[in-house]
């Protein structure tokens, strides 16, 4: 399993639309895809889960991959997240 | 326990009286019994949700084709993004698991589900993401929607009266099929749709109650007024009997009308002043042929959209407008081309902030080419019988009108090669209802073979007064001096270049706006089929020479008051006293 932290770097946050190309980035890997925020859990392959969290401009996510691609999967999204979701 | 009358006041915006019981329609809270196990079925529910999400995904991938040529890239992620929640497997495998071990409706799990997401989100601090609650409402509303559709049909199959907070014409038309006695609604105005539809479907209809949708509860029993605008809830037993004596005379007015079947539409002097109808839905072409066997002077084509929420194919147009044709024949049938509000197909997110000033009508049809042109074909091949005409609304200049003739050419030039046979006659028109089209008449007048002045768009436009808001709808005056100018200048425009002019909007179902017209030189009145006879009635008891003179002398007028003031002391002194009979 591979952990990273990561922060929401664009202006609108984790919206609607970043969310659903998330959910679409971590839906093309094997691995399991977890988000944790102010100690709640949520799948990363859930657009309900992660519009759930509700996470903002400067707020700290921990991101938890866990299977056979585990490191692809990691490196795509972390990727986004430093791209400001291609908001910046 | 007694239960007490109580009166709730409106707006009357169809006539007509009805006694039942109702039905309370809200979109956002299903009023089918929740709580109701008896007959619950678990797979049922399942199998209901998947049929809505399904239905849902299609809807917005129609959505999403529709509106492609229209939005950026940036703008087109939120049907995406939408869409990923209907793909949602988490949510979607929740959702059953929850209706299977608990027993729940679906409708109640999933409206808990989205809760969940929608407090996470309305709790954050952050602005940005508060707003996004709008693209969440937007899907909770079609899924929810979907998941309550065929229920709320089956509930509805005795009669009632329709209550809600509003209703949108597709629900109007949904309702429409299940023997609606009445409408009700909080919000709407006398000119908003669900009131035209209302009419056109001969429904009484209140509306502007303001809170009548959380006052009547499922086993009250109702008289609604469309007359005087009225609801009265649980109605002592006298009140019944004076409402049930009221129906009864107006019974008999209606037989003495109908003796005006039969006779000519003209002046007391013999001018005849063409009297057609308008028409909507196929259940009304029986009585307009046995009863009137006149003109269709607007066919409107809208609701064959808002049916299937998409534009028909040519085919299916094609069977609609042959049904017509050979109906309403020897009559004449004038088909108007789609006329709908960008709203209607735009998403939430995407919605106009003057959808009235925006993307709507002929501007639609004329980006949408392909659409635009099967119509077009569907028409021109049902027009064998030679008794159709086109009609094209919202036009505001005279490129729209030269684009329009291009496609329309092109379109029979498809016909004949393909050896299609259609009548090369065909006359075609426009709405006059925006005021630049009344300044650009004669130039219009040399591009078309007829105009019809949609005066309800007209005085909107005119005046800049939405008809729907509560707010200002007493602004909206059709006897504005302004207004009377107008129609004045385009049919002196109209003469000059010997093109015939009708009215199709609703001030030519009034009986003092219908006088005015005909004085101001229009010759053709197309009539909500429900004042069919009540002006004909008119047309056959005024004299042409004083419904000039009478529109001389109002043009000089500077207030509607004034304008007002001296049509009714005409009406009164002429023909008031006889016209008093037949009217409500």
């Amino acid at each position: 399993m591979i952990v990273r932290t990561s922060k929401i770097v664009n202006k609108a946050g984790m919206h609607t639309r970043p969310a659903s190309m998330l959910v679409k980035i971590a839906s093309k890997y094997k691995s399991e895809f977890f988000i944790i925020k102010d100690g709640f859990r949520i799948n990363g392959k859930s657009i309900i889960g992660v519009m759930t969290l509700a996470a903002e401009q400067g707020s700290e996510v921990r991101l938890e991959f866990d299977g056979v691609d585990e490191e692809k999967a990691c490196k795509e999204v972390v990727k986004f997240f430093e791209d400001g979701f291609g908001e910046l | 326990m007694t239960k007490k009358e109580q009166i709730f006041k409106g707006l009357a915006a169809s006539k007509g009286i009805a006694f039942g019981r109702p039905f309370v329609y809200s979109v956002e809270a299903p009023t089918y019994d929740i709580t109701n196990n008896g007959d619950f079925s678990s797979e049922k529910e399942i199998s209901d949700y998947e049929n809505a999400i399904s239905q849902s995904v299609k809807e917005l991938n129609k959505i999403f084709s529709l509106a492609k040529e229209k939005l950026d890239d940036k703008n087109l992620q939120i049907f995406d993004a939408q869409l990923s929640f209907l793909y949602d497997e988490f949510l979607n495998a929740k959702v059953k698991d929850r209706i299977a071990r608990e027993s729940v409706p679906a409708y109640q799990v999933f409206t808990e589900e989205i809760k969940v997401l929608e407090s996470a989100i309305l709790s954050s601090g952050d602005e940005y993401m508060r707003e996004r609650i709008n693209d969440i409402n937007d899907i909770k509303n079609r899924v929810l929607r979907n998941l309550v559709k065929g229920r709320l049909v089956s509930k509805i199959t005795e009669n009632s009266i329709v209550i809600g907070r509003n209703l949108t014409p597709a629900d109007t038309i949904l309702f429409s099929n299940r023997n609606m006695l009445g409408i009700a609604t909080d919000l709407g105005g006398i000119n908003s749709h669900v009131a035209i539809i209302a009419r056109s479907l001969s429904i009484p209809a209140v509306v502007a109650m303001h809170d009548i949708s959380i006052r009547i509860n499922r086993d009250d029993y109702l008289i609604i007024d469309g007359y005087k605008g009225v609801v009265i809830k649980n109605p002592e037993e006298e009140t019944i009997i004076r409402y049930k004596e009221q129906v009864q005379k107006n019974l008999e007015f209606e037989a003495k009308l109908v003796e005006l079947e039969k006779l000519p539409s003209e002046t007391k002097d013999g001018k005849t002043i063409q009297l057609s109808t308008n028409l909507e839905f196929n259940n009304e072409v029986d009585y307009v042929v046995t009863h009137f066997g006149c003109d269709v002077g607007l066919y409107r084509t809208e609701h064959l959209f808002m049916e299937i929420g998409d534009f028909p194919d040519e085919e299916a147009q094609y069977k609609q407008y042959k049904f017509l044709a050979d109906h309403i024949s020897p009559g004449m049938v004038t088909i108007r081309t789609f006329d709908i509000g960008g709203d209607k197909i735009l998403p939430e997110s995407q919605k106009e902030l003057n959808p009235f000033l925006g993307w709507r009508g002929i501007r639609i049809c004329l980006d949408k080419n392909d659409m635009f042109k099967a119509q077009l074909r569907a028409i021109l091949r049902a027009s064998t019988g030679g008794n159709l005409k086109i009609m094209f609304p919202m036009i505001s200049s005279v490129d729209e009108v030269v684009r329009i003739r291009e496609i329309f050419e092109a379109a029979k030039s498809e016909l004949r090669a393909a050896k299609i046979r259609f009548d090369e006659n065909i006359k075609i028109g426009i709405m006059i209802e925006i005021p630049s089209a009344v300044l650009l008449a004669e130039e219009l007048a040399e591009l078309v073979d007829f105009f019809s002045i949609g005066t309800n768009d007209l005085v909107q436009y005119t005046l800049a007064v939405d008809r729907d808001s509560s707010l200002v709808c007493e602004l909206y005056d059709k006897f504005n001096p302004a207004v009377l100018r107008l129609i004045k200048m385009l049919t002196d425009a109209a003469e000059k270049h010997n093109v015939p002019v009708s009215v199709c909007g609703e001030m030519a179902s009034d009986p003092y706006g219908s006088l005015l017209l005909i004085g101001l030189g229009v010759k053709e009145l197309s009539v909500e089929s429900k004042s069919y006879l009540q002006i004909k009635r008119l047309i056959r008891l005024v004299n042409y020479e004083n419904a000039s003179k009478i529109a001389a002398r109002v043009l000089k007028m500077s207030t509607s008051k004034e304008i007002t003031d001296y049509i009714e002391e005409c009406f009164n002194k002429n023909i008031g006293e006889k016209l008093k009979s037949y009217d409500n």
